[in-house]
């Protein structure tokens, strides 16, 4: 079990940041995902953390432990590969076993050691055949096992669900959330898949263009986005973002069209933009409701998605809004309707910092 | 038919007419003669005397087999040996200079390329080249090795110097191909494996003999299939350095072959020759060919 | 010319000394830049460290002389003696990076004082990769493979000199290493010559029509008096390597493409008939081709060698191609399928120009196999179309051994090859193997 602490780690590639300095201290027993979009320098970030890619500056202390210029193998972690990394000819046994004959345990420990895991993770009936011909799922399952049979104290997991056909990525989703419930091992887990990163991770740290956005629950990143990117990034669609004016207690948006500001805002972006000035007013599909007393809005297009429906209004010129309304509700194209925003769920953003305003929490 | 039939041909039209032309060639050139060779083969013939084959059976086939009435036996030892030494020693030292060459460093391009220039030399041309390097006075072998400096060895008129100088300059010119081979199997090994073996703490030795050694020995398969192939066809090279002496110490089967068919005019009796040289080389191209498609699959 | 005359020094002492230094000033570059210095000052002090690894080297040599000794060969004696050597040598200057003392001008202490390296690490690399020791491992590694490369290279280089020597110092007892160059070995290879008395000499000399050649042939007394038989076998060997070339490569393409493209039955069999072909060791197959052309009347003709080159680079130019064609998506040609155009338009305009650097590859390839080819011209020439890799050898044997002319003649033959292997680099494994395997 162990804490991984970064201390202003980054990664330069010539005169190129693939990761800039970064603080991000991981506790025991935590499952801490790194999201963002390819080339954000996530990946190097975990590399880093495995000793598979040698830091520019800073510090990586694990257990309090400097293991900055450690060996990969010196550092007591296991690394999942998005490919799996199983040596194809050799069995299911003995690639579970490869570890612990590299540290050259006792022949009675390896086959006791990998008899557990192979319970684990139910891949038993598996355990003398080769990689090759096993399903996706399974070879995973085996990658999974080989990590766990060493009982490392921290798991570096990179896109592991990256090569899985969508039906079991879920199942795999659900098996690697469940094993880290049971074994409580700190994890760093690599993924581009928001959904993936919301449903596994006690905590989310958003990347992007080498530098972290955001650290917080999967609540605290979906809910209030700390920056303009945050805000798109996560969620399908993003958030809803429309430029406005505030003034006097209300955002105007174009035309004549104003947007009241729920009264707990008010200060906050008072103090922000003092008084008066550009912003952005952001907020989830699932925050406006069709109303008859909110902004006005004609349909573009209706989406059914199973469980409900998505409507993309359009207000103003070709500034689409997506709002989520009842499976059974249809408009034809270009109904006039009206929205309104849940005062609890709406949030701004400075359009120059591209940042989020920050309210006083009240009680 | 197609829609347009009339103005253009059908695929099917295309396909014979791009393949019987390849077909045809063969046959003429590599098909027909085998089977005239198979009928010479049961035949007294000789190509210079003016008498029509006599009908033998499988005289020639006995003569060649029983060591008795022939020293046909000692070709193929000689040919054995030279296989085995050559296809050994290239195997290690085409593995080692991959290894070497694996990781890259500035210039490993370039020092590749010019280590695999023997390779490609007219072996006729490098086997009398290397008869000067042999030279006991002349040439500069015998002062690289220490071996005798002033007045030296006689490598090719010895009667086992003879076998190694030719397994040397055999080496010397196909060792690139295996490390060739080599290199492009270490290049495909996915470089994930050995992170997984560093962090799984695997040892430089149990790296090398579980991931190293188990990716690249299809293609070192493939080595030394193709290796021996080429070695019961050795001729040129053998004629350029020895032409089989001293003696018939370094008479290879083709060799023996050539000397029999073309010098002494033995015409049934080589063919009987060759035939048996023909299955060994076919049933070697056979696995050859499999481990070929078995590699291009995987 | 230079008046040089010098007989083969000990080229191990030198070979040695080479790789000592090389080692040094690699090596040196890489430590001094990990402690902080600039490397430039690592190759300098690496330089003056190789030197005196190669002394003591060459003195441990002689010092582990007896030893080997006690072995029967000496080869093997030597060979472990160098090893044992080495390894002293490497163990000393793996003490020796230790004296280098840190630089104090540099800042990033904190790094260093973890075990990181001074620099810091701008590249992809992992942990280990990026400590001095495993650096130094690698630079001693490069030097080990570059003086092998230069050991392979000896014979070519020992060829190319040959070629330039006068008759004299081709055949010198011990070999010279420097001499004089002359264009002798090659005039001898290109022309045919006479032998002049004293006299003819000087009324030879008093001519006003001499060329160059003439003159140079002249210090040796010879006249020129026509071509050599080797200029008619190279033009021989272009000829027919040129159109066996074309030959095969067409049919080749055409066939490959079919096998690529279409439903043809039997295909697996028929492929595989066609490789199987190109096992077939050329003198089986003679005795019976050597008694169908005395038939026809093809023997010694260009068109007979012609035909059989053909024949026998197909079954490679088609197994090449067809990897090569195989690349193209097939989706190219339905397109143009779709947009009107035939098969055969769609083959031509198409395929033809995607597989372009394939077929320039396979040209080359079928090139070189017939220029090489030995036995089959041995065998069904004599003279009217004898190709030059048969009539080298020849040259042995006629009287006189005109080493530095066989030189010359094997030079001539052999630049081509080497422009064509640099050339083709990234298709050697692909030739080698029929394209069964690429190049990683």
């Amino acid at each position: 079990m162990a804490t991984i602490e970064l201390q202003k780690v980054e990664k330069k590639f010539g005169d190129l940041h693939a990761v800039k300095p970064i603080d991000l201290t991981i506790h025991n027993g935590e499952f801490v995902v790194l999201l963002g979009p390819s080339g954000c320098g996530k990946t190097t970030t975990l590399r880093m953390i495995s000793g598979l890619e040698a830091v520019t500056g800073g510090r990586i202390l694990l257990n309090d432990r400097d293991v900055t210029w450690a060996h990969p193998s010196e550092r007591d972690i296991a690394f999942v590969f998005q490919f799996f990394a199983l040596y194809s000819h050799m069995t299911v046994r003995q690639n579970i076993a490869f570890p612990l004959q590299a540290q050259g345990e006792s022949r009675e420990t390896i086959r006791q050691r990998v008899a557990e895991v192979a319970r684990l993770l139910e891949i038993e009936h598996v355990l003398d055949a080769k990689p090759g011909s096993l399903s996706g799922g399974d070879r995973q399952r085996v990658a999974l096992a080989r990590a766990l049979v060493r009982r490392p104290a921290a798991f570096l997991m990179d896109e592991p669900l990256g090569a899985l056909d969508a039906e079991f990525r879920e199942t795999m989703r659900a098996e690697i959330k469940r094993l880290h419930i049971e074994q409580h091992a700190t994890t760093v887990y690599v993924t581009h898949d928001q959904i993936e990163a919301m449903a596994m991770g006690d905590r989310i740290v958003v990347m992007s263009d080498a530098v972290v956005q955001q650290v917080g629950t999967p609540a605290q990143v979906y809910h209030d986005p700390a920056n303009l990117f945050v805000a798109r990034f996560i969620g399908s669609p993003g958030m809803n973002l429309l430029r406005g004016h505030y003034a006097g207690g209300a955002v105007h948006l174009r035309a004549d069209v104003a947007c009241q500001v729920p009264g707990d805002w008010v200060p906050a972006l008072n103090g922000a933009l003092g008084g008066e000035g550009d912003v952005i007013l952001g907020f989830r599909p699932e925050a406006a409701t069709v109303n008859s007393a909110g902004l006005p809005a004609s349909v573009y297009a209706t989406d059914l998605l199973g469980g409900y429906t998505m409507l993309h209004l359009e207000i103003g010129d070709h500034e689409i809004v997506h709002a989520r309304a009842g499976r059974e509700t249809h408009y034809p194209i270009g109904t006039p309707v009206r929205f309104a925003l849940d005062p609890a769920m709406v949030r701004f953003f400075d359009p120059k910092t591209e940042k989020a305003i920050v309210r006083e929490v009240t009680a | 038919m197609t829609q347009h039939g009339r103005r253009q041909m059908s695929d099917k039209t295309i396909a014979h007419f791009f393949i019987w032309p390849t077909l045809i060639l063969l046959i003429v050139m590599n098909i027909f003669p085998l089977f005239y060779s198979l009928y010479l083969s049961f035949n007294d013939y000789s190509v210079i005397a003016n008498e029509p084959p006599q009908w033998v059976a499988l005289d020639n086939y006995e003569k060649i087999l029983t060591t008795e009435r022939s020293r046909y036996w000692h070709n193929f030892t000689v040919t054995g040996r030279y296989a085995a030494l050559s296809v050994g020693l290239q195997i290690v030292i085409g593995f080692g200079l991959a290894m070497l060459l694996r990781e890259k460093f500035r210039g490993s391009g370039l020092i590749t390329t010019l280590i695999l220039i023997p390779m490609m030399l007219s072996p006729v041309v490098v086997g009398l080249f290397w008869k000067l390097i042999f030279d006991p006075s002349k040439g500069f072998f015998n002062y690289l090795i220490y071996l005798n400096p002033r007045g030296g060895d006689q490598w090719l008129s010895d009667a086992t110097l003879g076998l190694w100088a030719i397994v040397i300059v055999d080496v010397w010119m196909w060792s690139p191909f295996v490390m060739l081979l080599c290199l492009s199997g270490l290049g495909a090994i996915p470089n994930y494996l050995y992170e997984a073996a560093a962090i799984d703490r695997a040892s430089a030795w149990f790296q090398f003999r579980r991931i190293t050694l188990p990716q690249v020995m299809p293609l070192l398969l493939i080595a030394v299939l193709f290796r021996t192939i080429e070695a019961f066809k050795a001729f040129d090279l053998v004629m350029g350095l020895t032409g089989g002496g001293p003696g018939d110490r370094t008479e290879t089967v083709a060799v023996r072959l050539y000397s029999e068919a073309f010098l002494k005019t033995r015409t049934g009796e080589s063919s009987a020759l060759a035939y048996i040289v023909l299955i060994i080389i076919i049933s070697i191209s056979n696995l050859y060919i499999r481990a070929l498609n078995r590699a291009r699959e995987g | 010319m230079f008046g040089l005359d010098i007989p083969l020094p000990d080229f191990w002492i030198v070979y040695f000394f080479a790789f000592w230094v090389l080692v040094g000033t690699t090596t040196g570059s890489v430590v001094f830049r990990h402690k902080g210095y600039h490397p430039l000052l690592g190759i300098v002090v690496g330089a003056g460290g190789g030197v005196l690894s190669g002394v003591l080297f060459m003195l441990l040599l002689v010092a582990f002389k007896p030893v080997a000794d006690l072995l029967d060969r000496p080869l093997i004696g030597t060979l472990i003696s160098m090893v044992l050597s080495a390894a002293i040598i490497l163990a000393l200057l793996a003490f020796a990076r230790r004296l280098v003392p840190e630089s104090v001008r540099e800042t990033a202490v904190a790094v260093e004082a973890a075990g990181g390296p001074r620099a810091p690490v701008t590249y992809s690399a992992r942990v280990d990769k990026v400590d001095p020791t495993w650096q130094s491992m690698q630079s001693i590694r490069a030097s080990v493979v570059v003086m092998l490369a230069a050991l392979t290279l000896i014979p070519v280089i020992w060829m190319g000199m040959t070629a330039f020597k006068s008759y004299p110092d081709a055949v010198a007892s011990p070999p010279k290493v420097a001499f004089d160059p002359t264009m002798e070995g090659i005039l001898t290879l290109l022309t045919r010559r006479r032998q002049m008395t004293d006299a003819q000499k000087a009324e030879y000399e008093l001519r006003e029509d001499l060329n160059w050649a003439d003159r140079v042939m002249l210090k040796s007394g010879q006249a020129i008096i026509g071509q050599s038989d080797y200029v008619k076998r190279l033009r021989n060997s272009l000829i027919i390597a040129s159109i066996s070339t074309v030959l095969s490569v067409t049919l080749g393409l055409l066939s490959a493409y079919a096998f690529s493209r279409f439903r043809v039955p039997g295909k697996g069999d028929l492929l595989f008939f066609i490789l199987s072909t190109r096992m077939l060791p050329p003198v089986v197959v003679t005795i019976p081709i050597f008694l169908m052309y005395r038939e026809l009347g093809w023997y010694d003709t260009h068109g007979g060698l012609i035909a059989l080159y053909t024949a026998f680079n197909l079954s490679f130019s088609v197994w090449l191609l067809k990897g090569f064609i195989d690349e193209i998506p097939k989706e190219y040609e339905e397109a143009a399928l779709v947009d009107g155009y035939t098969r055969l338009q769609a083959f031509i305009r198409i395929v033809i120009p995607e597989a372009v650097t394939g077929i320039a590859a396979t040209t080359v390839f079928c090139f070189i196999f017939a220029w090489n080819e030995y036995a089959f011209a041995l065998m069904l020439t004599a003279d009217k179309a004898r190709t030059a890799p048969p009539h080298i050898p020849s040259m042995v044997g006629s009287g006189l051994v005109e080493w530095a002319a066989i030189a010359a003649g094997s030079l001539f033959f052999l630049i081509p090859v080497v422009i064509v292997t640099f050339a083709l680099r990234k298709y050697l494994l692909r030739g080698v193997t029929f394209g069964a395997i690429r190049q990683g």
